[in-house]
């Protein structure tokens, strides 16, 4: 197994290991660093680790062993300094989770205006900035109801945007959506990649991780099998069973 | 850390604990400063045990008195409305969840009049109507008092002495008409959570109305009646101290006047508390056993 | 059975809107029916039905102007009493159930301690201990006592329609406020009570309408609400029945009320967020 440490490593993980109160073990001593405007991706079959690792990134879940520094601050039992890991990182759930009471304008405006305290305007300014980016501008003052399985994703994007993190996390954001609009959802992922945005990507497209992905990781049973470019791992797997993964689901 | 569910989990000691368990030392301080600043209370505890047991000297043993004696009044009172709140129950259950629209007119004007009333005006209405009216109509008090002295002893162990029984019949009733209601809803639930398909089934087997409720629907509807059921009769307990205000010699009852008999009024209300705590938590302890149970079967 | 008949049965049981005639009216004859028998019982017992003689305990007409009846001014202290304890009962629940999702080991126990005292004793036992020892020793008269016991009592059972709105919500919800970088307390506020509010008010109205009951049992420690006004209209007039079935019908006509509220506001609040 390769680790290659870029000098610029924006997220450093090392050694880290979680079990879960049922005695499951999800992570066993995982290291990796991510470079500034990387993307990696993540792969590995059902319950292997993939989101605990994409969500001990942001303090969603704790390690118990091994630490994780996101843009030179430790990500510990410290209550700021997670505050200030979580504006660095956004994140985006297969679920959407966007808030259901609020409206698409209101769920994007929610962090800036409590977070930073932005003021209404210039939120809502930043707001529709980051919903024509993902093309969906008119839909403003929609409840996220009215709007479809891919629309809601690519709200979820544009609010995780809203405080400008330098790194975004993407939980298997596809996983849901009826296949007409997974289409609609990459494209805007792969927009943010060309913009040079440092991406953490669990994925079952694996046509889209091998395009997009600088690095590919695969995971298994909580620990990091293969790492490699993504070409590489994904053209010439060294591990068996990454071969025999992917030759299940390509 | 996520979510407040997480909090099961994880217990820390934390500045909240500090300041909440400060406030409770400033409470519990200031109370005992109330309670022997001037005059001071005096406690005897001794009434209490008086109370509870009496040493009968004429048959040279301990008896009963009258706290105990209340408990046990309690104790019957609430077995026995609640069986027969159960059977209301599962009757207008039953009738609650059929088509027509006279079923549901009557089991709705009784579930919906009995509980959006005051239970305690309800005592009152049915005591009235139950006590005076049909009792007398019904010729039961000559009944009971021609009765010979091994039933009379019967009466008494599972009901009330025979001079009582008529109050504590209407009582019974009474608690019985109210509670009914409730277990009412939790038949009609039960039954209604039972699939379509099940009633589609049954009916497609040709099995007689009676056959289908007895053989495919209510033994379904009874995992969920079950535990709702058990919780009900914990109810019963509590609710059971209303009939105080009709002078049926239950706990609460017996608990106002032994306070207006001797003024031991904290060491009485504490006691009654303690009494009804034991008896209610210990029948919620038996029930999530039955529950574990039942799942565990499933 | 001739023949005509029978099909004139089956014609009823065709016709949807004389079958719902014919139940209506099946439902009134038996309610007339109950009615004559329990007229017929009290009367034969030498019960005299005195309806005439219930109106001026509701309202009098003195000198011209409308004077309200003692049932009238018991219901005002009934809805006193009622109306303050929702507020308290309200604060103490949020309070509670907020202790019992907050990480404080003693918070939990204070709240475990309290539900479990209240869940296991009847509320008469509530309010005579609260009257009786209680509030000789911190100093409450009657009526606080009243309201502190029913607060305390509606407090526990609305603090679990609280925390279960609140549990009841998927972590997703949670897990997008927390990775916003809004804190716990941001996350309740802007996240999680708005929503949960939604699924918590139908059954918080509903104990609104078990409170206004419960409040009956305030007539025991001698406050004249809407029920101890009966008793002593009763004690002085032995118009028994017709003076309870009278507060009975002024309770039923504010609980069904607010029943009847609760089944619109499920219908209303509970559906999904469509505007």
């Amino acid at each position: 197994m390769s680790i290659s440490s870029h000098h610029d490593a924006i997220i450093t993980v090392s050694g880290i290991s979680k079990t879960f109160p049922n005695g499951v073990r999800a992570l066993d001593d995982v290291s990796v660093s991510i470079a500034r405007q990387e993307v990696l991706v993540v792969i590995g079959p059902s319950g292997s680790g993939k989101s605990t690792f994409l969500r001990c990134l942001n303090g969603l879940e704790t390690v118990d062993r091994g630490t994780i520094v996101v843009d030179g601050i430790p990500l510990d039992h410290d209550r700021s300094n997670r505050l200030e890991i979580r504006k660095e990182v956004g994140m985006v759930f297969q679920q959407f989770n966007l808030f259901p009471h609020m409206t698409v304008g209101e769920n994007i405006d929610l962090a800036q205006r409590r977070v930073r305290g932005t003021s209404a305007a210039d939120a809502r300014t930043v707001s529709l900035e980051l919903l024509a980016k993902v093309g969906l501008e008119e839909r403003v003052d929609s409840y996220p109801a009215r709007l479809s399985g891919g629309q809601q994703q690519r709200v979820a994007i544009a609010r995780a945007l809203a405080l400008r993190p330098k790194v975004m996390l993407f939980d298997e954001a596809t996983s849901a959506l009826d296949p007409e609009m997974i289409g609609e959802v990459l494209d805007v992922m792969r927009a943010l990649a060309a913009e040079g945005m440092t991406m953490v990507v669990v994925t079952h497209e694996m046509g889209f991780a091998r395009e997009v992905g600088d690095r590919a990781v695969f995971i298994d049973e909580g620990r990091f099998v293969e790492l490699a470019s993504a070409q590489r791992l994904f053209d010439a797997p060294r591990e068996d069973r990454t071969r025999a993964f992917l030759s299940k689901v390509l | 850390m996520i979510g407040p569910y997480a909090s099961s989990r994880r217990r820390r000691f934390t500045r909240l604990d500090i300041a909440l368990l400060t406030l409770l030392a400033l409470a519990v301080a200031w109370f005992i400063l109330r309670l022997y600043s001037g005059e001071a209370y005096r406690w005897n505890w001794r009434v209490i045990g008086r109370y509870m047991v009496r040493y009968d000297a004429a048959a040279g043993r301990w008896r009963a008195n009258v706290l105990l004696n209340g408990l046990l009044t309690t104790i019957r009172l609430s077995l026995w409305s609640g069986i027969l709140a159960t059977l209301i129950g599962l009757v207008m259950g039953v009738v609650a969840t059929r088509k027509r629209l006279i079923a549901r007119l009557i089991t709705r004007s009784y579930v919906e009049f009995a509980r959006n009333t005051p239970p305690l005006v309800l005592v009152f209405l049915f005591y009235y109507f139950l006590g005076d009216q049909i009792i007398a109509v019904l010729g039961l008090e000559q009944a009971i008092m021609s009765l010979g002295p091994v039933q009379r002893q019967i009466l008494t162990v599972i009901g009330a002495p025979p001079r009582q029984f008529p109050a504590f019949l209407s009582a019974v009733v009474t608690l019985a008409l109210f509670e009914g209601a409730y277990l009412t809803e939790i038949v009609r639930a039960g039954i209604e959570s039972v699939s379509r398909g099940q009633w589609e089934a049954a009916y497609a087997l040709g099995l007689s109305p009676l056959d289908r409720y007895r053989f495919v629907i209510l033994p379904q509807a009874w995992r969920v009646v079950l535990p709702a059921t058990v919780g009900q009769f914990i109810s019963i307990i509590k609710d059971s101290a209303i009939v105080a205000v009709i002078s049926i010699p239950e706990l609460t009852f017996q608990g106002l006047e032994v306070m207006a008999a001797t003024y031991r009024t904290f060491e009485i209300w504490i006691t009654i508390a303690l009494l009804y705590f034991v008896l209610s938590s210990s029948c919620s302890w038996i029930a999530h056993a039955l529950e574990r149970r039942m799942a565990i079967n499933r | 059975m001739s023949r005509n008949s029978a099909a004139a049965l089956r014609e009823i049981g065709r016709n949807p809107l004389l079958r719902v005639l014919v139940d209506v009216a099946g439902f009134l004859i038996l309610v007339a029916a109950l009615g004559a028998l329990l007229a017929h019982n009290t009367a034969a017992l030498g019960y005299r039905w005195q309806w005439h003689r219930v109106p001026r305990y509701i309202l009098t007409v003195r000198d011209g102007q409308l004077h309200a009846g003692p049932l009238l001014l018991g219901l005002g202290v009934t809805v006193r009493i009622v109306a303050v304890s929702l507020g308290v009962s309200i604060a103490v629940a949020l309070a509670t159930a907020l202790l019992r999702l907050s990480q404080s080991t003693v918070g939990q126990a204070l709240a475990r301690v309290y539900l479990e005292a209240i869940r296991n004793t009847p509320l008469l036992v509530q309010l005579f201990f609260t009257y009786f020892v209680v509030a000789p020793i911190v100093g409450l008269d009657g009526w606080t006592s009243a309201v502190i016991a029913l607060s305390l009592f509606e407090g526990a059972y609305a603090s679990e329609i609280i925390r279960g709105g609140i549990v009841s919500l998927p972590a997703g919800q949670w897990e997008a406020a927390y990775s916003l970088g809004l804190g716990r307390r941001d996350a309740l506020r802007f996240i999680i009570l708005p929503q949960a509010l939604r699924r918590i008010l139908p059954p918080l109205v509903g104990q609104g309408v078990s409170l206004i009951k419960d409040s009956a049992l305030v007539s025991t420690i001698a406050i004249y609400d809407l029920t101890m006004r009966g008793q002593v209209i009763v004690a002085q007039s032995f118009l028994a029945f017709e003076i309870w079935f009278s507060v009975a019908v002024i309770y039923l006509v504010i609980t069904i009320t607010l029943s009847a509220l609760v089944a619109v506001m499920r219908r209303r609040l509970v559906g999904s967020y469509e505007h």
